[in-house]
């Protein structure tokens, strides 16, 4: 109890620090929303210096920043100059978007690399082994970006997929069972990318832990106890190899919102990734912080359920 | 009587990853009656960590058995299926290595392990399984017991640790038993206990035993018959009285000799230098020909160069493979 | 004549690290004893009756918590950490395992030679030259320099072991059951190879074992400890003899007594 109460503590700190940095950063940064607006000569000078007042970009940095903190608290996380509204429902709409997806794939990336690893592992050195350690060479070699081109190359060229989006046109109208097989259509390749990029250091991680599990004493003397081989691999084994595999999963979840952004941009998926990089670009200064610090939620409170996890799981972190 | 196990002229080659072949044992044959304690005497690069592996077929993937049987019970294991090589290990046969620590799984609890094993040979239900664990760990913790069932290996001292893993392998009831230096890291009290129990065992439960060690001074007084193993072979077997105490292969005398014992008034001699036997094990990846023993041995013959001696009978129970007793 | 080695009163705690106790451990209680400058010292006593602990502070890896120990006559507890890097190189250790002390990466040459280098002697061609004299001193052959620990046997790795402890041409060195996980064979060549080093460098030895025989054949005086105390020391010879503690009498009982075998003639 007190280590997680350690870690919870130590989470809630690093997210804070993160919020102070974020916000410093980005009002640092050169440029802001009304540069463009400025630049129109049909835009009077007065009616920017007034909108400016208006968001209150002229407060000091301090003052804004608690502000903000005070919004966040009142659940609005601050207001949107492109979409003028609050911030807060515009990232949860996307951030759903993105975790559908990612969550998925993340899902499906686990469901594959495990077994795979752990037959390679129990191959090793052998020609399966090396035909699995090619393939997920060549796969961390390809660009992701390059992955979702070839990917929305295919739908395109094949017209089973559809080109990118979240929902074809007309959705609304369909049926539940019909709208849920749409979004699948639409999921299918974007998980797809995101399987593909993923999958090769997680099936690498999961070899090498495995394959160091195999060599140790206790495993063979569990073989010489006549214990049968599945159950050795995935009672024995698996277990034992769980230490480096159970950060890497907090990596994974960790990595929901903020690893699927290239793919989403790519194939037009309604996400976070296409929401920030937006607002990056046109300087919607509260929607990135927002953006920003919710991607860093879920890193930090990745890593803390792979803290707990890991506590859990291995009795020699426990009575340290 | 039937022999328990009988081992049949049995060659284990390794083959290193340059395709280099290692003659490990090269033509042991070795019998075992029921309610035996043997003990091999090897020191390291003898080839008896091979032996004990070969007996459940754990050999690592680079060695193989090249001829040879090993007959349990009347059939050949070499020969055994999966199935029936998996009802035999820890079943039948149970295999305690050296380094107790290793041995057992660091995240599961002792007795949870245990219970793993009973699960695999005809153990349904998990009350029974858990009676039995327990009842395996009493038998070998006299106090104490509880404690050990529900705590992981980290938390044991090396003595607790061996004592586990020997009640894991005879939670299944096992004939035989093989324990390839059980008692390396532990110092001479919990040695003197460990080898208690083995002998206690052995007599409750009708157990042979096969122990496997490099330090004479286990065996004596402990075991009935004893091998002598010197690069992949054995050079003497017999009572163990007899091959202890009167050594009749040089390799056995030597290995005696080198040993500082403490005489009737518990004293040596100080500062003396102890007798060694000259020179390393050979090199069985290019044996030369003759006896294995012959460039270390005081008492080489010419004839121990150009021919390998076989096995004498000295008597109907002690024999020697040594030119000087003919052959 | 003044011993080497004298400690005084030595006590060592620990505070247990557990969740649930906070208790204190007592590794060493009051220990004292003296060592003879050229001498061997044997201490012995089953697992975790201390040994180890007192061979880390005698050798000033570790502070004790009260006593002195004096050292070639100055008090080596209370001296700060930037002069005990001076005596330290005076006190070696070598370990029971070998392959753990011995770092796998590097060559014979370089592990025997660390130490001179650590402790800034020498140009780089006299280390190299020292470390191979040293090589060929301990029974190994100079073609084995470049070797890797990996490629020596358990009985050369230990002879790589010491040589790479007396590089630094120590006064005092401590064996923690050095010889316990080698052949029978092997340890009586390295028995005598330790007896051969003493007599021609005229090294002191702190010899830890829990193998009774072997300490009464190396050591003129013995200690046994129990529970971090010493309850039985004296001429070997004599404790031997004349055992009175149970700690003893229970070691004694471990120790293979069957009789030498007979040697010469066969039946």
């Amino acid at each position: 109890m007190r280590y997680a109460f350690r870690r919870f503590l130590h989470s809630v700190f690093l997210l804070f620090g993160v919020s102070v940095l974020t916000f410093l950063f980005t009002t640092l940064a050169p440029g802001n929303y009304f540069d463009e607006m400025r630049l129109n000569p049909q835009i009077a000078p007065e009616t920017v210096t007034a909108l400016r007042a208006q968001y209150e970009l002229d407060c000091p940095l301090p003052v804004r920043y608690l502000r903000w903190v005070a919004s966040v608290a009142r659940g609005e996380m601050g207001f949107s100059f492109a979409y003028n509204s609050p911030v807060a429902p515009l990232l949860w709409v996307r951030a759903r978007n993105t975790l559908l997806l990612s969550l998925t794939a993340t899902f499906f990336a686990w469901c594959i690399a495990l077994p795979l690893g752990i037959w390679s592992a129990e191959r090793l050195g052998r020609t399966p082994d090396h035909v699995v350690t090619s393939a997920t060479a060549v796969l961390l070699v390809i660009p992701d970006l390059a992955l979702a081109l070839g990917l929305l190359l295919l739908a395109v060229r094949s017209g089973w997929f559809p080109p990118g989006g979240m929902v074809s046109v007309g959705f609304a109208s369909l049926p539940w069972p019909r709208k849920l097989l749409d979004i699948a259509v639409h999921m299918a390749l974007p998980v797809t990318a995101l399987v593909l990029s993923a999958i090769p250091l997680l099936i690498r991680h999961v070899r090498a832990a495995v394959a160091e599990v195999l060599e140790t004493g206790f495993m063979r003397a569990a073989q010489g106890q006549g214990i049968p081989r599945r159950r050795l691999l995935y009672r024995y084994a698996l277990p034992a190899a769980a230490n480096p595999l159970i950060s890497l999963f907090g990596f994974s979840l960790g990595a929901l919102l903020s690893g699927s952004l290239l793919v989403e941009v790519v194939m037009s998926w309604p996400g976070l990734g296409p929401l920030l990089l937006e607002a990056i670009l046109a300087r919607d200064l509260y929607v990135v912080i927002g953006g920003v610090l919710l991607s860093t939620l879920f890193l930090v409170g990745g890593n803390f359920v792979a803290d707990l996890l890991l506590y859990w799981a291995d009795p020699r972190i426990r009575t340290e | 009587m039937e022999p328990l196990l009988d081992i049949r002229d049995l060659q284990i080659e390794y083959q290193s990853s340059i395709g280099e072949l290692c003659r490990a044992l090269d033509g042991v044959s070795l019998s075992l009656r029921p309610r035996e304690i043997l003990g091999i005497l090897g020191e390291s690069g003898s080839g008896k960590s091979t032996l004990a592996a070969s007996l459940l077929r754990l050999l690592p993937p680079n060695g193989f058995v090249r001829q040879g049987q090993i007959l349990f019970e009347g059939k050949d294991l070499l020969l055994a299926d999966r199935a029936e090589l998996e009802r035999i290990r820890g079943g039948r046969i149970s295999l305690i290595f050296q380094e107790p620590g290793v041995a057992l799984h660091p995240t599961l609890r002792i007795g949870r392990q245990i219970e793993e094993v009973l699960r695999a040979h005809d153990s349904p239900d998990a009350a029974s399984r858990r009676e039995r664990s327990q009842d395996a760990l009493s038998s070998v913790f006299s106090s104490d017991a509880e404690r050990i069932y529900s705590s992981y290996p980290h938390q044991l001292s090396g003595g607790q640790r061996q004592r586990a893993v020997i009640a894991q392998a005879i939670a299944c009831r096992p004939s035989l038993l093989v324990a390839d230096e059980p008692t390396a890291s532990l110092d001479p009290a919990t040695q003197s206990e460990i080898l208690l129990l083995f002998r206690q065992f052995k007599e409750q439960l009708g157990l042979s035993l096969i122990l496997i060690t490099h330090n004479p001074g286990l065996l004596a007084g402990f075991a009935d018959r004893v091998a002598v193993l010197y690069a992949g072979e054995i050079v003497e077997l017999g009572p163990a009285d007899a091959v202890l105490q009167q050594p009749q292969h040089p390799y056995t005398r030597a290995l005696l000799q080198c040993m500082p014992l403490l005489d009737a008034n518990n004293g040596t001699e100080l500062d003396s230098r102890l007798p060694v036997i000259a020179g390393d094990p050979p090199d069985l990846s290019a044996p030369a020909g003759g006896c294995r023993f012959a460039p270390r041995c005081p008492e080489r013959m010419e004839i121990c160069t150009m021919r390998e001696p076989v096995a004498v009978q000295l008597n109907d129970t002690h024999q020697v493979s040594c030119f000087k007793y003919g052959g | 004549m003044q011993p080497l080695v004298q400690i005084e009163h030595l006590a060592k705690r620990y505070r247990a690290r557990s969740q649930s106790s906070r208790k204190e451990v007592v590794a060493l209680d009051d220990v004292s004893f003296a060592i003879v400058s050229g001498s061997t010292f044997a201490l012995v006593g089953a697992s975790g009756s201390g040994k180890s602990t007192l061979a880390f502070c005698l050798a000033c890896l570790e502070r004790p918590t009260s006593g002195k120990i004096w050292f070639d006559a100055r008090d080596v507890t209370a001296l700060s950490e930037k002069q005990l890097r001076r005596v330290r190189p005076e006190i070696q250790l070598v370990f029971q395992d070998p392959a753990l002390s011995l770092n796998p990466r590097m060559m014979a040459e370089e592990i025997i030679a660390e130490p001179l280098a650590v402790q800034r002697r020498f140009e780089p061609r006299e280390r190299r030259e020292r470390a191979l004299l040293l090589l060929e001193r301990v029974g190994l052959l100079r073609e084995m320099a470049r070797r890797c620990p990996a490629e020596f046997s358990g009985g050369q790795r230990q002879r790589l072991a010491i040589s790479r402890a007396l590089v630094l041409e120590p006064k005092l060195l401590i064996f923690d059951e050095a010889l316990s996980a080698l052949d029978c064979s092997v340890q009586a060549q390295i028995a005598n190879l330790l007896l051969d080093l003493q007599s021609a460098f005229g090294l002191t030895y702190l010899f830890i074992t829990h193998d009774l025989a072997m300490a009464a054949h190396m050591a003129r005086e013995v200690a046994v400890m129990e529970r971090g105390r010493i309850v039985e020391q004296g001429l070997t010879k004599n404790v031997l003899r004349r055992p009175e503690h149970p700690a003893t009498q229970l070691l004694l009982a471990a120790a293979p007594r069957f009789a030498r075998p007979r040697t010469g003639a066969g039946l």
